[in-house]
């Protein structure tokens, strides 16, 4: 995948990965890294970025690896926003797909 | 590079960071040095997977620092988020020194309204008892002198300086008239001698009325540049956040 692909859908990937469940860093860079490769250490600036949009709250609860671990929960407007976004990814893809299918038409 | 190298780094590439805030950043990144260990990584594989520390605390500054300038716009938080970016390399030059240009003109544009409020007010002031006298006398080496008088719109003023001579200006409803005293010096710095007296109608206003004239002009011209001023500055401001904001969101993800 490019790197400037790769850095406008992260945010979106993210945002899914909590959509059903919420998460801990080390869960959600898992839960991504088999199908994007991205850099481990960018997902806290990510999250913070994610929390100062109000998208993403943040709890503490327990862990069996001793102190508590953060978890990030999707908000109302995250929800509104990846549902946003899906619609934009999905209306881009068909498009390029479009273009790619020519081929077969 | 193992877990305490990596934490060392960032911890001080980080510097300036309130103490809770940084605590804050050490407690993520050891969580996740814990979790991936328990997940059967060495600690260098996942600093490795993790990448540079000084990267990452780059972004996480101007993270920070934009989310600071937005919950309170201080000039100081717009300062870091400047150097944020800046540290981060995603400030372009090009439009870096347009940005510079345009908040010199603007500082210039504010000296300049500020100059003319001012004269606006001294107008205005002058209307004021004890702004219609003044007499000044330097007995010191400059030897000058200057007394103005001012009554019903006419206005006498004296000068007198060692260099010069004596000047005695009058200024009335019709005009203004100059003499000065003869002790006047040519090129060859001989005395030239004789009266000379100059006859001006300048403005056809009576002194009171182009005082009043100059007042009004100077406060409502002056404070209505200031105003644009005011307005240009925040929308500056704005289109630099938002630029500031585009920059960071490019970084985002690398």
């Amino acid at each position: 995948m490019s790197a400037q692909l790769k850095k406008g859908t992260l945010e979106m990937c993210v945002l899914a990965v909590l959509e059903h469940a919420d998460g801990y860093a080390y869960d959600i860079v898992s839960k991504l890294a088999h199908g994007v490769d991205m850099s481990e250490g960018t997902i806290y600036p990510l999250m913070r970025r994610l929390q100062n949009d109000a998208l993403v709250t943040t709890y503490l609860a327990e862990s069996e690896q001793g102190p508590p671990r953060k978890y990030y929960r999707l908000t109302a407007s995250g929800r509104n926003e990846l549902a946003k976004m899906k619609a934009e990814w999905r209306d881009f893809v068909g498009e390029v797909n479009k273009i790619l299918g020519e081929d077969h038409e | 590079m193992n877990k305490g190298q990596f934490l060392t780094t960032l911890r001080s590439s980080l510097g300036g960071l309130p103490k809770t805030q940084l605590d804050e950043v050490i407690a993520d990144y050891e969580e996740y040095f814990r979790d991936g260990l328990a997940s059967g990584r060495s600690e260098e594989e996942i600093s490795k997977g993790l990448g540079d520390p000084a990267k990452i605390a780059k972004e996480l500054l101007a993270e920070m620092h934009i989310n600071a300038w937005q919950s309170k716009k201080s000039v100081a938080n717009l300062g870091r988020v400047l150097l944020a970016l800046t540290a981060l390399g995603s400030l372009n030059l090009f439009l870096a020194i347009p940005m510079l240009v345009m908040m010199s003109l603007l500082t210039a544009s504010y000296a300049a309204s500020v100059g003319v409020l001012l004269v606006g007010v001294m107008a205005g002031a002058s209307y004021l008892p004890g702004f219609n006298a003044l007499v000044q006398f330097d007995h010191g080496d400059g030897q000058t002198m200057h007394i103005v008088k001012e009554k019903d719109g006419r206005k006498v003023e004296i000068t007198q300086d060692g260099k010069h001579g004596m000047n005695i200006h009058v200024e009335g409803p019709d005009g203004t008239k100059d003499i000065h005293t003869p002790d006047d010096e040519d090129e060859d710095g001989d005395v030239t001698g004789g009266f000379h007296v100059d006859l001006k109608d300048l403005t056809g206003l009576s002194l009171s009325q182009a005082r009043g004239a100059t007042a009004l002009g100077g406060i409502g011209g002056g404070a209505l540049w200031l105003l644009v001023n005011l307005l240009v500055t925040r929308l500056l401001i704005r289109g630099f956040v938002k630029y500031a904001r585009l920059n960071y969101s490019i970084l985002r993800g690398e």
